[in-house]
């Protein structure tokens, strides 16, 4: 029954706009380069007030930690997804726990309202 | 000839059941994931001169986050509430920032322990997703500048965060 409730909330949100990042627990594995493994992401831009995304790697205590991509901000339009590949280097992987994705928010001249950033922080196994 | 009709008889009903027997396949997989939806953004509503408020009975509206959760157990939520403007005319006194974090809606009755066992700090408060489903989180904030002062005309704006940290 709640299943249906669920759905039938999902239809009726017909103005509504989210982001997603997946998947929740990526894995490193070896990438072609010597001493340094990478982690397959996704991300989906269903936000239509957002164009630009920022991918971080933290540490446990939410610290950064260095790494590499052809990504690190991304401009990703209304609908649309991006697979995005994060590389780590051997000596940090111990210390690399999470893989964010963070909304940017550009400044709007006339805006009154409020606005919301997301992020979303998938965790290395 | 009467073979011949017994033989095509047998071969097309052998036929005819194995196309009976065919299935196709539906294959799907359920990962864990955490969407963050904006239902709604905020306004600031001006019921004094020296007050923004999102509280609609001070003529704002309060921003709306859903996180929809496919697994339980998998994130946490972190909502924080404005303590600074994003965009504002210059201002020269201080302004005291409030604000809360509540469970406005949920698809499931059991999600109203998120409510219960919420941590709260700073500006910021943390939700354990431990259900699966929808859950809508309301957020209230206000601003008060200097000691009953008016804000200066002009446009502002402050941001919500909304988190999903996986587990």
């Amino acid at each position: 029954m709640r299943y249906i409730f669920l759905i039938i909330l999902l239809l009726a949100a017909n103005n509504v706009y989210s982001h997603e990042f997946t998947p929740a627990y990526p894995k490193l594995v070896p990438s072609y380069l010597p001493g340094i493994y990478v982690a397959k992401m996704k991300l989906l831009n269903k936000r239509k007030e957002i164009e630009y995304y920022q991918i971080t790697v933290l540490s446990d205590d939410m610290k950064p930690i260095r790494f590499g991509s052809s990504d690190e901000i991304l401009k990703l339009k209304y609908l649309s997804s991006k697979k995005v590949e994060v590389y780590i280097s051997k000596e940090n992987i111990k210390k690399a726990r999470f893989i964010c994705s963070t909304s940017k928010i550009l400044k709007m001249p006339g805006q009154e309202a409020s606005v919301i950033s997301s992020k979303i922080c998938s965790r290395i196994k | 000839m009467n073979k011949l009709k017994i033989m095509a008889a047998i071969t097309s009903t052998i036929l005819i059941s194995q196309t009976a027997a065919a299935t196709v396949p539906i294959n799907g997989t359920v990962e864990s994931k955490c969407v963050i939806t904006t239902d709604t953004d905020g306004v600031y509503g001006n019921p004094n001169a020296y007050t923004l408020s999102t509280n609609p009975t001070d003529g704002g509206v309060k921003p709306r986050i859903r996180y929809d959760i496919v697994t339980a157990n998998a994130y946490h939520a972190t909502v924080s509430y404005p303590n600074q403007f994003s965009q504002s005319p210059s201002l020269d006194d201080s302004v005291t920032w409030t604000g809360a974090v509540v469970v406005g809606e949920s698809s499931d009755a059991s999600m109203s322990a998120f409510e219960s066992g919420k941590i709260s700090y700073n500006n910021t408060v943390e939700f354990d997703l431990s259900i699966a489903g929808s859950v809508w989180f309301d957020v209230t904030s206000t601003a008060a500048y200097g000691y009953n002062k008016a804000f200066p005309a002009g446009n502002y704006s402050a941001t919500v965060s909304a988190e999903c940290i996986a587990q």
